[in-house]
């Protein structure tokens, strides 16, 4: 009924600067919130960006393998595997590692290593391998030399590192630049092979590589797929330890999975990108919960002063309300025109706060704010771009106007509670 | 037969530690077309009398019988609907929805009748000029002087084309010249349409347009006379 409606909304004009005052703080709100898990999902997308680009959306391996990573549960990648793998129709494309631990040692110095062989070229373009590169050369598809991490190197004593200090114009900003020089230019590789041969090889030293934690930085060695399989497997051809498979569809990974796995049988693990990077996904998890509780934080104060307003505007009028009563509006009919109220009062600032948040938002979707200095050398080198990227999720907007209309309904039962008790003579002697 | 009949009606207020025994005892018939003054001093009970009658209050003992209906026997949905298509009331203090224009007052109850726009439309027009103020129709309760606020309340409780109007002390807050004026309508009102109008005051002016007069002493009735005008 028409009037009810225009009962409501000129109620709320009533008090102009109350009605006001509540629809901006609920549209401030919004555009925090919405600011804030734009920024926080945008980034999050950016951390598992960088997580699938080193692993893959999903990776066949052998049964067990991710347990217990030992070349003895490596798995032969025939022909016939990759073909099988290529007819799913998402995968895009393979990318296969033979991986194992040994002892890497230069001259007098030895230490445990993470032996990585790769097809350099496609390592590259998926990974950017080669942009870790800070001394010598990148691997040729048919290198015998190997690429080492930096930390490792100096500690077997292969390189020698030199830092200076450069302090800028101003001396505003000071940046160290590392100088490295080689020492030795062989590495040797001792460790057990496949089914308990004994490896041992000795290589040149291509190039050294340069990643973000201290982890892979102190243990990587990198060098082609063929070198690897030739050391450790001579008599097993094509052993690799993992497939990484990209995919055309992102959204249908689970689908894919079933997919590839019933394929390959149970011979073989088909392992998601969340189950391998465990820790990225928990860290994302509880910062998320901390971004989510401040959501509720914000969502409370609105909370709040939404509900002081309709208290207002519900207490200070029931002698109205008991009027309109006693000339025939049904109770029922009253309370629909208190929780239109309110809900145009929460309504209003939601769609504020979402025409203004949108353009907004999406300006920074397109132009990510661009980070510098050291932060920036952080950020790529765990292969993240160096921004701060904001998400574009309709999630973001509409989960904003789906609460606030909650919180609103919530708050509407005051008036509506009112509305089914108001006692006539009581309101009318006020 | 009596469109109201009213019988045994008693009225205790529990409230403080003290009861109130606001109406103790009163038993009364309205006619079809009759122009009642219920009258007495402040406290005597007039009030609490009317808002029985129009069902806004229960009695604690006695009965209201509307058109040979027990009114305590409606549900409370069925009280404001019952209210709704036959009761007008005019208030002391106007009570106008002050939201809604002169227009819209007299037309909400129409709507809520269920009355077609264009019936409700002319009916408003009409009301707002037979109460004499078919100009004001657009304008808000908030820039109408009493006298005029209490037209509109008038034509409100006219709208719903009521069996009888239940007014306490409706010139209480108006002028003389309001007053006189307000009676005016009211008792044509009356002869024309043979509405039924029961009012409270304790004015002078308004005791002398009444068709009866009804004494409250302590709630209690202590005089009903008939005076032919
Ligand atoms: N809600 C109430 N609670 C307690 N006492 C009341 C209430 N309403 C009225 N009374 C008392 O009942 C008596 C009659 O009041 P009322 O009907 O308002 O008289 P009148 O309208 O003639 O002035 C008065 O003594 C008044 O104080
Ligand atoms: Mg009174």
């Amino acid at each position: 009924m028409n009037t009810l409606f225009k009962i409501a909304w000129r109620n709320l004009w009533r008090n102009k600067k109350r009605s006001l005052i509540t629809i901006v703080s609920i549209f401030m709100a919004v555009l925090l919130s919405v600011f804030m898990r734009s920024m926080q999902l945008g980034s999050y997308g950016n951390m598992t960006k960088a997580g699938i680009s080193q692993v893959g959306y999903m990776q066949v391996q052998g049964k067990g393998y991710w347990e217990n990573q030992s070349l003895n549960k490596a798995i032969v990648y025939s022909k016939e595997l990759k073909e099988k793998i290529n007819e799913v129709e998402n995968v895009k494309s393979q990318l296969v590692q033979l991986q194992s631990f040994s002892l890497a040692s230069a001259e007098d110095k030895t230490k445990g290593a993470l032996i990585i062989g790769v097809v350099p070229e496609i390592e590259n373009e998926q990974r950017g391998l080669a942009k870790k590169l800070v001394w010598g050369s990148y691997l040729s598809n048919d290198d015998k030399g190997v690429l080492i991490a930096q930390d490792l190197a100096r500690y077997l004593g292969i390189i020698q590192v030199d830092k200076e200090i450069v302090y800028s114009a101003d001396s505003l900003e000071q940046t160290t630049i590392e100088h490295i020089t080689l020492l030795k230019d062989t590495l040797a590789i001792i460790g057990s092979g496949y089914q308990g041969i004994t490896a041992a090889a000795i290589y040149p030293v291509k190039g050294i590589l340069k990643f973000g934690t201290p982890q892979e930085n102190g243990s990587l060695i990198y060098m082609t797929l063929e070198n690897a399989q030739y050391t450790f497997s001579p008599f097993v051809p094509n052993l690799v330890t993992s497939v990484a498979i990209e995919l055309f569809d992102k959204d249908e990974i689970e689908e894919t999975r079933i997919e590839i796995q019933s394929i390959v049988g149970d011979k073989y693990d088909v392992m998601l990108w969340g189950e391998m990077l465990v820790e990225l996904v928990q860290s994302i998890q509880s910062d998320n919960v901390g971004g989510i509780i401040m959501l509720g934080i914000i969502y409370m104060i609105v909370g709040f002063g939404l509900l002081g307003t309709v208290l207002m505007m519900t207490m200070e009028r029931r002698r109205e309300m008991a009027v309109m009563i006693s000339v025939g509006l049904q109770r029922s009919r009253l309370a629909i025109i208190l929780t239109v109220e309110s809900i145009i009062l929460a309504i209003l600032g939601v769609i504020a706060g979402i025409l203004i948040s949108y353009p907004f938002i999406y300006y920074l979707f397109l132009n990510p704010i661009p980070l510098e200095g050291e932060m920036a050398e952080m950020m790529t080198s765990f292969n993240m771009e160096p921004i701060i990227p904001f998400s574009m999720d309709f999630s973001i907007f509409y989960n904003q106007a789906l609460v606030i209309f909650i919180l609103a309904l919530l708050i509407a039962l005051y008036p509506l509670f009112t509305a089914f008790r108001l006692q006539l003579i009581k309101a009318f002697n006020k | 037969m009596s469109i109201i009949k009213i019988e045994n009606l008693h009225k205790t207020y529990n409230e403080t530690q003290v009861p109130v025994h606001a109406v103790r005892g009163i038993d009364l018939e309205f006619q079809e077309g009759e122009f009642t003054a219920i009258v007495g001093p402040s406290g005597c009970g007039k009030t609490t009398f009317l808002n029985m009658v129009g069902g806004l209050d229960k009695p604690s003992e006695g009965t209201v019988i509307i058109e040979g209906k027990d009114i305590a026997l409606l549900s409370s949905r069925q009280l404001i609907d019952y209210r709704l298509q036959n009761i007008g009331f005019v208030f002391q203090s106007y009570n106008l929805i002050p939201v809604l224009t002169a227009g819209e007052n007299i037309a909400f109850i129409m709507e809520l009748q269920g009355k077609s726009k264009k019936e409700r439309t002319e009916r408003v027009k009409d009301l707002l000029e037979q109460v004499g103020i078919g100009e004001k129709i657009d304008v808000r309760p908030g820039q109408l002087s009493g006298g005029q606020q209490q037209r509109v309340a008038v034509a409100r409780a006219l709208a719903s084309k009521p069996r009888f109007i239940l007014a306490d002390e409706p010139t209480a807050n108006l002028d003389s010249k309001a007053t006189e004026e307000l009676l005016d309508m009211m008792a044509e009102m009356n002869r024309k349409y043979n509405i039924t109008f029961v009012f409270s005051t304790h004015d002078q002016r308004v005791i002398n347009r009444a068709e009866r007069l009804i004494t409250l002493t302590d709630g209690q009735v202590t005089e009903d006379i008939s005076i032919d005008r």
